[in-house]
């Protein structure tokens, strides 16, 4: 096995830099007042603390680099001098430090905004990909469901038919019903990938359609024993969308809340403008809506797989696994953003960010 | 009208024409099967009275598109009431039996409403 310098000083930067400076120390002390270059050989420590520590990791060693310094010449020199030479180094540590804390900076984020971009990438090709395969079967399923509940209703509506003949047969019916829903969904959810950003959407009044989605999840929220209150913090925001597109962004966000709290509890909606870094960094406006339950929360194994399709930790006939993936469509296809905080036994919040028109 | 109204059902699946033709039947004791676009365009071609048909097609079909044969046999020969039965439509679907003036019933559907979609077919011509 090989260790490499970088690795063992990115572990352990603290005592890699102590031992550095000491190193350099003796160096400076042996050298002598000749040899000027080895004060030069501290930025290699500075540089360490800097970079796996930040800027004031950096000024600390800095502070500490030109304090020896000071101190072994002030063996061989007058303090005056010592001193104004400890003072010029501690200046030019000081810049240094400072340029590389930016520059680290800068790095992180970038990289930080490429791994975003990549895993948006990725997530995007995989719905594609699901997206083609969605709509062939789904053209496909429609005339054998059909044939099916047509049967099954013809045995229903039969007077031939025996009791049990005729339950079974609605038993039969409520299921191709299901099935329906599940492909009807599915294609949803496919068809996004055709008109995203294509066509120009008109502007819309994003409180109208949130407000739309929490009047008509109203009484399915009060036979669950829950509420939803909604919380309106700007006077008018214009975003371009479709209007049931948002409505049906916000009311799946709702819906998840709503069964994540079976115990009752309150599913807030709110929506505000705000200032955020977009899609590519650089801060702009957006109309926000936040939607946030008292319920269960979200395993950790489980936040990162919550926006695939089919994911669910739902009961069979709750949901198909799709909601939060149409939601994540629509959302990313708006120019929009959506995040998600979570605390288990405490609730979830979703926050979605879309531009402003 | 100038005499019993043929009902016309093409769709390449045989349970699916004999689904239509039970449910229709009471109305429509008349019914004749096509199993493809092409076996529709003829049947049509020979028929010269659309006032005296009632037609339910598919829209993917072997041969020809059932749209593309109604929409040409139509500009020949008058509009008939039409039903379109096709599986989870998209908007382009749905434009095109706009335009022909036809009745959409998305698949699966129910028989009140392959009833119903037939009634509203014909409230269109009337």
């Amino acid at each position: 096995m090989t260790l490499r310098v970088p690795t063992v000083v990115a572990c352990y930067p603290w005592p890699a830099t102590v031992v550095l400076v000491l190193l350099v120390a003796s160096l400076d002390y042996a050298s002598g007042l000749e040899i000027t270059f080895v004060e030069l050989m501290y930025l290699v420590p500075l540089a360490f603390a800097t970079w796996f520590r930040g800027r004031s990791a950096g000024l600390a060693t800095a502070a500490a680099a030109a304090a020896i310094t000071t101190a072994i010449t002030g063996d061989e020199i007058s303090t005056h001098a010592a001193v104004l030479n400890g003072l010029g180094a501690l200046g030019i540590y000081a810049v240094f430090v400072w340029l590389l804390a930016a520059l680290q900076v800068h790095v992180e984020r970038e990289a930080e905004r490429l791994r975003g971009v990549t895993d948006q990438l990725r997530h995007a090709e995989r719905l594609n990909v699901l997206g083609v395969l969605a709509a062939g079967v789904a053209h496909e399923l429609g005339t054998p469901l059909n044939v099916i509940s047509g049967a099954a209703e013809m045995l229903e509506e039969d007077p031939g038919s025996p009791a049990r003949t005729r339950e079974l047969s609605r038993t039969v019916l409520n299921q191709t019903t299901r099935i329906t829903a599940i492909v009807q969904n599915l294609l949803d959810f496919a068809r996004r990938g055709g008109n995203a950003l294509t066509k120009v959407k008109p502007a819309i009044e994003l409180q109208v359609a949130v407000s739309t989605a929490v009047d008509l999840l109203a009484a399915t929220a009060r036979k669950r024993g829950t509420t939803i209150e909604l919380v309106e913090g700007a006077p008018s925001l214009a975003v371009r969308a479709n209007r049931q597109e948002v409505e049906q962004v916000v009311s799946n966000l709702i819906l998840n809340g709503i069964q994540a709290m079976p115990h009752g509890g309150h599913v807030t909606v709110e929506t505000r403008s705000e200032q955020h870094p977009g899609r590519d960094g650089r801060p702009r406006t957006f109309g926000t809506i936040v939607v946030e339950d008292q319920g269960r929360g979200i395993a950790e194994s489980d936040l990162p797989h919550i926006f695939d399709p089919f994911f669910t930790t739902k009961d069979v006939g709750e949901g198909t696994g799709l909601g939060l993936s149409v939601t994540y469509g629509i959302v990313t296809d708006l120019g929009g953003m959506i995040d998600v905080a979570t605390e288990i036994g405490r609730g979830t919040r979703f926050v979605v960010r879309l531009p402003l028109a | 009208m100038t005499g019993v109204v043929q009902l016309v059902i093409a769709d390449d699946d045989p349970d699916m024409r004999a689904l239509v033709r039970a449910t229709l039947s009471p109305e429509y004791p008349h019914a004749v099967e096509v199993v493809d676009g092409r076996d529709l365009f003829w049947h049509l071609v020979r028929q010269h009275t659309p006032q005296d048909l009632v037609i339910v097609a598919d829209v993917k079909m072997p041969a020809y598109d059932g749209l593309d044969v109604l929409d040409a046999w139509q500009e020949e020969h008058g509009e008939a009431p039409i039903v379109i039965i096709t599986a989870f439509p998209d908007d382009a679907v749905r434009e095109r039996v706009e335009r022909l003036g036809a009745t959409l019933l998305p698949k699966p559907f129910s028989r009140a409403n392959l009833r119903a979609a037939v009634k509203a077919a014909q409230a269109k011509l009337a």
